[in-house]
């Protein structure tokens, strides 16, 4: 290595010096370099040949001409651009503002014709209706939170309306203003009952989960690590038993789908539970008013989700206080992030999939994603991550989301529900999940996880070892294996 | 010793200095120029043959960088039609922090993580050959010169071992030495910091050079 000034060399310089990306010091430097190796002159010439050669190869690709087709798309897929794109290549024809004329009265017509059905289906796949009230969960958040009868959603892969579907669309109409009122009155009546118990729990929960970090920390770092990105049972309030069962996914193996286990971790297991993940009311899934929404068959411990049933509605509006001591002595050393009040407009942090758009295609409209430019914010109902070929791990993270890591188990189901991709996962996981994810500063309302593309994203580095992978012409039911990563939300990124 | 320069080496700035920032955004190379400016200005306020100058503009270089990424000709035609839609969707919200191009190019590469994504998946369901055929990169209709020919198959050769490197050097090579992107540019399409794109754009060089240097694989394009 020789050194000019402060600067030393690095053979990426050679590239920089190629590329004209250097500053004055780092060429002199490259200069020096080269006048003292030749292996090095070789080395550049070399680069430099290929560099050309490379540029040079661009342009004996031949470019299809794609603006008419373009063009048509832009017709056919963005109804508004049409009178653009009629007059894609006609720059000032006198025909323009008819077309334009024409093309308004047709979509003010067609807007007052499919206008209440397009907001009903809209309203539906943002919203799914909830699952049919359980009395005998504790998670019954969405249920109790929504209240309201919503039509069953379309099945937007087939066109069909699922089994149940109501044509009435008087309550999906009014659904956001029903709703807002609604969820005010939720959160404020359930603050109220549950804040305080909650936020005991979380400073227990938070304390023994630093405990048993710092105590795997002392044992085995790498330990230390896996129970950073899955909490340990035990903090999560499982008996030492219990807690066998998920210290792996070979444990989770062992439990999963058994009744018995269900029964003794939940004591209400419900009847094909070992089997009936992929059932509607055996379900685990997330896709309605978050986690909670569905989590029912083998009722989670009432000790670990006692706090659940309306926990998620007041929780979505204490995020700030849900961290825990850890997470508090954090901030107390930087500058307090402006706070969104819960009481103000909660931001609605869907993913949505709209109608018209297919399983294995997003639009693009991250909208309503939080960033973490934005601050704190305070979330709505909800914050659901459809399953999509096309979500993006990267920009999800870029967006300030959270990938949690989950193991997964072979009996784990995925099962195309209507409009998303629900996880069904043996129940008594939840509570896992639940507890991992209040750790992060959810409440169960304010998470409704999908079953994510990070697992592809793991496929690209591991397939040997890629779970069996959901498909979207066969939208039944695909079995997970190993692990997943699940994308939440993050209230403060 | 004296060795070609480009001809206008894009100007240091002080980030280049060695204390490099992961901030990709915060200056960028290049803005959109007036006329730039001026046309998408046209095309958001609905005329057609502002968008339509953009796509002609544009498509050749989207569709290369594309083609560059997936190594499909039928895919890249795809989603270059998938990125100037998009591009038209999202024009009134592009900020022009950076030019047009970066821009396009941006949404381009975000187009070809995904099918990747989905190209992994259903080789995952269906294991199948990864190799990228060369024929599909160039020209099959090449003339009869022996001129053309030669290019033809030195192209071919060349876009095979670009589509051997790991994807992260290819994104490199792509819009670099393909697109001509300067090191700002290619900071912001690919959202990594811009001292990263240096030292891996060498590291990218040196194993193209050595897939290059090294025995073709069997049923290499010839």
């Amino acid at each position: 290595m020789s050194e000019s000034g402060d600067l030393q060399w690095d053979d990426d310089l050679l590239s920089g010096y190629l590329d004209g990306e250097l500053t004055e010091e780092q060429r002199r430097l490259v200069r020096d370099r080269l006048a003292s190796d030749p292996l090095v002159v070789d080395l550049l010439k070399q680069l430099q040949k290929q560099r050309e050669e490379t540029l040079k190869s661009a342009g004996a690709i031949p470019v299809p001409d794609l603006t008419r087709r373009i063009q048509q798309r832009l017709a056919v897929e963005i109804p508004t651009a049409i009178p653009s794109t009629k007059g894609f290549s006609q720059p000032g024809s006198s025909r323009g503002a008819w077309r334009f004329a024409a093309a308004l009265l047709a979509a003010s017509l067609a807007g007052i014709l499919i206008g209440p059905w397009f907001l009903r289906s809209r309203t539906e796949v943002s919203l799914q209706s909830p699952a049919p009230a359980s009395s005998s969960t504790q998670l019954d958040g969405a249920a109790h939170m929504g209240g309201l009868e919503f039509d069953r959603p379309k099945d937007i892969v087939s066109g069909n309306s699922l089994p149940g579907s109501d044509s009435s669309g008087d309550a999906a109409l009014n659904l956001p203003q029903r709703l807002e009122e609604r969820l005010e009155e939720s959160v404020a009546s359930d603050r109220k009952l549950v804040e305080s118990d909650l936020a005991k729990r979380d400073e227990e929960m938070l304390l023994q989960r630093d405990r048993s970090e710092s105590t795997a920390s002392l044992k085995d770092e790498p330990a230390a690590e896996k129970d950073r990105s899955m909490p340990s049972p035990e903090a999560l309030g499982f008996s030492t038993e219990q807690a066998d069962r998920f210290g792996s996914a070979a444990g989770l193996d062992a439990a999963a789908g058994s009744p018995a286990a269900a029964g003794a971790l939940g004591g209400a297991g419900s009847p094909g539970f070992g089997k009936g993940f992929g059932s509607s009311d055996a379900r685990g899934g997330l896709a309605g008013g978050g986690m909670g929404a569905k989590a029912a068959p083998g009722a989670p411990p009432a000790d670990a989700l006692n706090a659940a049933p309306s926990a998620g509605m007041a929780a979505a509006s204490r995020q700030p206080d849900a961290r825990g001591s850890r997470k508090k002595q954090q901030q107390a050393s930087s500058p307090a992030p402006a706070r969104v009040a819960g009481e103000e407009k909660m931001k609605d942090l869907e993913l949505r999939l709209h109608e018209g758009e297919s399983l294995n295609r997003f639009n693009d409209d991250w909208k309503g994603l939080p960033r973490k430019a934005d601050g704190p914010q305070v979330l709505g109902e909800s914050a659901e991550i459809w399953f999509d070929g096309l979500l993006r791990s990267e920009r999800l993270e870029a967006e300030g989301w959270q990938s949690l890591r989950v193991p997964t188990d072979p009996k784990w189901i995925i099962q195309l529900d209507g409009n998303s991709w629900v996880l069904d996962v043996p129940a008594f996981f939840w509570p896992t999940l639940y507890q991992r994810m209040v750790q992060s500063g959810w409440s169960v309302q304010d998470v409704g996880v999908g079953p994510q593309d990070e697992w592809h994203r793991e496929s690209n580095t591991a397939v040997s070892g890629n779970p069996r992978l959901p498909r979207v012409d066969n939208p039944q039911s695909v079995e997970l294996e190993e692990s997943l990563t699940i994308w939440i939300g993050q209230s403060d990124r | 010793l004296e060795f070609p320069w480009p001809s206008s080496p894009p100007q240091a700035t002080s980030k280049e200095s060695g204390t490099l920032k992961p901030d990709v955004t915060s200056s960028p190379a290049e803005f959109c120029s007036p006329e730039e400016s001026a046309r998408i200005d046209r095309a958001i306020r609905g005329e057609g043959r502002a968008f339509e100058e953009i796509v002609m503009e544009y498509q050749a270089s989207i569709y290369r960088a594309l083609l560059g990424w997936v190594g499909h000709r039928g895919d890249a035609e795809d989603l270059t039609q998938e990125t100037f839609l998009l591009a038209y969707r999202k024009l009134q919200g592009f900020e022009q922090r950076s030019s047009l191009r970066t821009w396009l190019l941006r949404i381009a590469y975000h187009q070809a993580i995904s099918h990747r994504r989905k190209s992994a998946r259903r080789r995952s369901l269906a294991p199948s050959d990864n190799k990228i055929p060369a024929e599909s990169l160039v020209d099959g209709r090449s003339d009869s010169t022996g001129e053309h020919l030669d290019r033809n198959d030195q192209a071919a050769r060349l876009h095979e071992a670009i589509g051997r490197l790991p994807e992260e050097y290819r994104d490199l090579i792509v819009l670099r030495d393909l697109q001509d992107l300067d090191y700002q540019s290619i900071a912001q399409t690919l959202e990594i910091p811009l001292g990263t794109v240096r030292s891996r754009l060498h590291r990218a060089r040196l194993e193209l050079k050595m897939i290059l240097d090294g025995p073709r694989p069997e049923g290499a394009h010839e």
